[in-house]
């Protein structure tokens, strides 16, 4: 029953499906190396972070400027209204999870000032949970896999858990060394920037299920 | 008033069968809008429910079709009172070759709905059901055929609100008109739903989408000889998650 009347469309919604993974791995790769460079204690890094976020800005006006075409011109509705409207919150949500990679740029940058450090404890690990899940996220973009989506909303308990633990192992620094304090709220920062990662990567999951399936869910509050 | 359920609407042309097993609840004060791709009998299930059928020779109807209930292949309906309750607009404006007035007082003039005194104050009642009355207020004696095709289309429904129906049927009333007619249409669509329940069959997805509370969606069965509905839901629904894919590739232009 084809009749290929939409295979214009068909390439241009493929583009932007290509255009949001391809923001999706640079975000990754920008948040994954705002972490690197307060582990490694890397300042340039921690630079080269914060320059970059402005085209990761950028990027996502233009795919928002993409779908705002596609719903002038092509007065999407079922599938491709949601794939479209989807993929304008997922750019958005991809954007702020860049924000939180810079974000943790910059709180290791003012870090610096005080040179007495502080254990980083569970952060890596943190980290590394939040950026799996996005990871994991992107990749039920990709696929449009609403198992892997649901599983990913339910997952971000984890990092939920790892991030309150954070939290009283560093309180807990704190109070045993009170000139440590400010430090550890930067850490504390930290933390909850990462927990927002996990968030954030939850909110895309959902996105996926609505393109797929039409269900509009939070999954995980 | 003026809801219309069919049960197991089978409909021939001779021997051909056009439209097979068709089920539907119209909700009365609702606007109903059936999509289908060309061909699937979106039109002649339309015309089934007035019996406009009947005109054409060899065609023949099984099944039922109730008005509030009553069978309208009973053999003791009256077909012009039923065509008077059920009212129709078509593709193209056809207003009779008279003027404004006569047009719209045409319908009360031959059942007798009006006295002469009443005439004038039935005809402006239905200009301006119709939302023509303030554009032709001065020129009711003027020659309908001087309208612009918009206002064509708005005095053919005025010509049906004049004889009081309960259900109005559109065949694709706006597809000879500009997008600015057309919007007005659509507006005039939504107040009537006020006071009437309409069916309008549309090829423009975005009409459906915007104007109506239900939609039905036709196509052509397996064999590709006879038209069904495959899908009725809330047009939110319709729009948005269809339930079935050949609705979905249907109103995503992917087929039909």
């Amino acid at each position: 029953m084809m009749t290929g009347t939409r295979d214009r469309f068909d390439r241009e919604l493929a583009h932007l499906q290509g255009r949001i993974l391809e923001m999706g791995s640079q975000v990754h790769a920008a948040a994954g190396r705002g972490l690197q460079a307060l582990v490694e204690d890397n300042a340039d890094l921690a630079r080269e972070v914060i320059a970059a976020d402005e085209e990761l800005n950028r990027l996502r006006y233009d795919i928002e400027g993409e779908c705002y075409h596609l719903l002038v011109t092509e007065q999407p509705v079922a599938g491709d209204m949601r794939a479209i409207v989807s993929g304008i919150i997922i750019a958005s949500e991809l954007e702020r999870i860049a924000d939180h990679g810079k974000k943790i740029a910059r709180t290791y940058l003012r870090m610096l000032d005080d040179p007495r450090m502080v254990p980083l404890g569970d952060i890596p690990r943190l980290g590394e949970m939040a950026l799996g899940l996005l990871d994991r996220a992107l990749r039920s973009v990709a696929h449009r896999d609403v198992v892997e989506a649901r599983a990913v909303c339910l997952d971000d308990d984890q990092v939920d858990a790892l991030y309150k633990q954070a939290f009283n192992l560093t309180i807990s620094y704190m109070l045993e060394n009170p000139r440590q304090i400010a430090a550890g709220a930067h850490l504390i920062g930290v933390a909850h920037e990462l927990e927002r990662i996990g968030d954030r990567a939850t909110n895309i999951a959902e996105r996926v299920i609505y393109a797929v399936t039409g269900e509009l869910i939070e999954l995980n509050v | 008033m003026g809801a219309i359920q069919v049960n197991h609407l089978n409909f021939y042309y001779g021997e051909k069968l056009a439209l097979n097993d068709v089920s539907i609840d119209i909700p009365e004060r609702r606007i109903t809008a059936l999509i289908g791709p060309s061909g699937c009998g979106k039109s002649t299930f339309l015309r089934c429910l007035n019996r406009m059928n009947d005109t054409i020779l060899g065609t023949r109807v099984k099944g039922e079709v109730l008005l509030d209930g009553e069978d309208i292949y009973a053999p003791r309906t009256d077909v012009v009172d039923l065509r008077r309750r059920i009212g129709m607009v078509f593709q193209r404006p056809n207003p009779f070759p008279q003027s404004i007035f006569d047009n719209v007082a045409f319908g009360p003039r031959v059942l007798g709905l009006a006295r002469k005194s009443e005439l004038a104050d039935f005809v402006e009642a239905s200009l301006r059901a119709a939302d023509l009355w303030g554009e032709v207020k001065d020129n009711l004696h003027e020659d309908a055929l001087s309208l612009s095709l918009g206002q064509q289309q708005r005095l053919c429904i005025a010509r049906v609100v004049a004889v009081r129906p309960e259900v109005i049927l559109m065949d694709e009333p706006c597809s000879a008109l500009d997008p600015i007619a057309t919007l007005k249409i659509e507006a005039l669509m939504r107040e009537l739903s006020a006071n009437y329940t309409i069916a309008i069959v549309t090829h423009n997805m975005q009409q459906a989408a915007r104007v109506s509370d239900m939609t039905a969606m036709m196509m052509l069965t397996a064999d590709g000889k006879s038209g069904t509905i495959i899908e009725i839901g809330e047009t939110k629904m319709i729009f948005t998650k269809p339930r079935d894919k050949r609705t979905e590739d249907y109103v995503t232009g992917r087929f039909g």
